[in-house]
């Protein structure tokens, strides 16, 4: 049984591990309430009018928190924000209630062609006056706040004048959004670009930092060299874990999800993943303590 | 330094363009080069799209083969790019493009296969209303019901095909080989489908009861659709056409308007 329901405290996902509501995985999920604090949802899989997804999380979210994370909003376009887009996504914001909402710090789209990937944005001044307008539109649209994730990112843009982390602070700070911090992400672009994963967890601003996300990575040979390309598709890895443990300790306890989005495993892989998240959150604390 | 808008340009058509020849200067290319880092995202824009399709398609992936239906996929992109977040809506027009590839030959078929399958993914984002039950006929007078307009569930849908494609979608479900042989001029299938959370139902009905099932989604009240198709079939028994929507779950009240 779930115990981590707190329906008269909406804004806040509880400090702790939670699951990606995939559907393989939705009958289980309702049938058997698997022991985690919540739930994150793609928010483009319940699009519609109604659907069949639908009726699966309508039925997750009377025993757990939701979160909708959105993948294909294309945020930083320079394209028209699509507003249909937005309007399905307030629709199933609406009936679903979720205690949080997030998006990526990423582009998909131009001239309204979809690439339907999460494409890095270019970290200059423009870019980023650009994404904090748009943030601040899609949170007036929406009447809340929502969370930013950074990216996995393989290239860098010859014209970039700030680091990515100082974008993604900057851009918390002007916009008011939260920040959805992805340390695989973080540990996968320290490697593929050459910095220090550590000072990049120094530059985000505490306050802002509203959930994390953990996931499994897939090293790929690359021009002779090993790029980590974000593949979602293994288990959380030794050196992720351990720079999970260091985040946990600087900016406190975090609602914190397992995503596993191919190659999914059985509901209790994917909740023991859980379990492992909350036993080293636990021990990064009480170490820190 | 290019405006972000003419960046996303130039980085989008090395992403989309047949190959990637990167501007230089845009990407900083230490150790790989430009056109290996954009490759990346090219491999994620196609897989990507391949992915949906047959998310939206497995049974006809099933039919044509993995490597076939990527193939597909990929020709089918060219001329159906993505244009939205969401990619549930590339997958419309299928049916369509391979009804104009396949044409008449020996492999038409797929094109209705593919029509069925998109009913089936198109039904599973209809609205969650409850289905009409037969209780709408007790509390009407008898002599009211001819006057009846019913409405089709907003998740069911009528397929028709001069090919078995019923029994080719059911030996088609499950993980496991298909011994079953389907016999492509076994006859044709008028089809109701319906999606409901836990099941995908797929019913035969006969010519006139698929006729009658139609009009009544087209808004004719119950006793002239009766009446068409009694006129279509002298043995359409109305009570048990009746009885088998309301089974199905197939109907519910006219939206209003």
């Amino acid at each position: 049984m779930n115990d981590n329901v707190q329906p008269d405290s909406p804004g806040n996902l509880p400090p702790r591990a939670g699951i990606g509501l995939r559907a393989q995985h939705h009958a289980a999920v309702a049938d058997e309430r698997p022991p985690v604090a919540w739930l994150e949802a793609h928010s483009e899989n319940y699009f519609g009018a109604g659907s069949q997804s639908l009726h699966w999380l309508l039925r997750a979210r009377e025993h757990y928190p939701i979160s909708l994370h959105g993948v294909g909003l294309s945020l930083g376009s320079t394209d028209p924000l699509d507003q249909e887009h937005i309007a399905e996504w307030r629709r199933l914001i609406e009936r679903v209630e979720p205690v949080a909402i997030s998006e990526h710090l990423c582009w998909s789209s131009v001239d309204g062609r979809h690439s339907n990937d999460l494409l890095p944005m270019p970290y200059t001044a423009e870019a980023l006056r650009h994404m904090i307008a748009r943030v601040s539109q899609v949170q007036e649209i929406l009447g809340r706040r929502i969370l930013i994730e950074n990216l996995s990112s393989y290239l860098q843009f010859e014209q970039e004048e700030m680091p990515e982390w100082t974008f993604l602070a900057e851009l918390a700070r002007a916009s008011g959004c939260g920040v959805l911090l992805d340390v695989n992400n973080i540990y996968v672009n320290a490697h593929n670009h050459g910095f220090d994963a550590t000072e990049y967890l120094r530059a985000v601003p505490r306050a802002a930092v509203g959930e994390i996300h953990l996931a499994g990575h897939t090293p790929r040979v690359l021009g002779g060299r090993t790029v980590l390309v974000d593949t979602h598709s293994a288990p959380v890895c030794a050196a992720v874990w351990k720079l999970y443990a260091q985040a946990i300790a600087h900016f406190g306890a975090q609602p914190t999800l397992i995503e596993w989005d191919a190659d999914i495993p059985a509901l209790d892989v994917l909740v023991a993943e859980a379990q492992r998240a909350d036993q080293i959150a636990g021990d990064a604390l009480a170490a820190a303590a | 330094m290019l405006p972000l808008r003419e960046l996303q340009r130039r980085f989008a058509a090395s992403l989309f363009g047949e190959q990637i020849v990167p501007d230089a200067g845009l990407l900083r290319s230490t150790g790989i080069s430009a056109a290996l880092r954009i490759a990346i995202h090219a491999n994620n824009w196609r897989q990507g799209y391949r992915e949906a399709m047959a998310l939206m398609y497995p049974v006809l992936q099933r039919l044509v083969g993995g490597e076939y239906f990527v193939g597909l996929a990929d020709d089918y992109r060219l001329l159906q790019p993505s244009r939205r977040g969401d990619l549930h809506h590339v997958g419309a027009g299928f049916p369509g493009f391979l009804r104009h590839r396949f044409d008449a030959g020996e492999y038409a078929y797929l094109a209705d296969i593919a029509a069925l399958e998109w009913a089936v993914e198109d039904a599973r984002r209809a609205a969650l209303v409850e289905a009409l039950t037969a209780d709408v006929l007790r509390d009407l007078a008898p002599d009211a019901y001819a006057d009846l307009r019913l409405a089709l569930h907003p998740a069911a849908r009528l397929v028709q095909s001069p090919f078995p494609i019923r029994r080719i979608w059911f030996a088609n479900q499950s993980a496991a080989e298909s011994v079953d042989t389907v016999r492509l001029d076994a006859g044709g299938d008028a089809l109701l489908v319906r999606v409901l959370p836990t099941e995908v139902a797929v019913a035969a009905l006969d010519e006139a009861g698929f006729r009658f099932v139609e009009e009544l989604g087209q808004g004719v009240s119950l006793g002239d659709a009766a009446e068409h198709a009694l006129e279509h079939d002298a043995s359409f028994d109305l009570g048990a056409a009746v009885r088998r929507l309301f089974a199905l779950r197939a109907l519910a009240v006219e939206p209003a308007t």
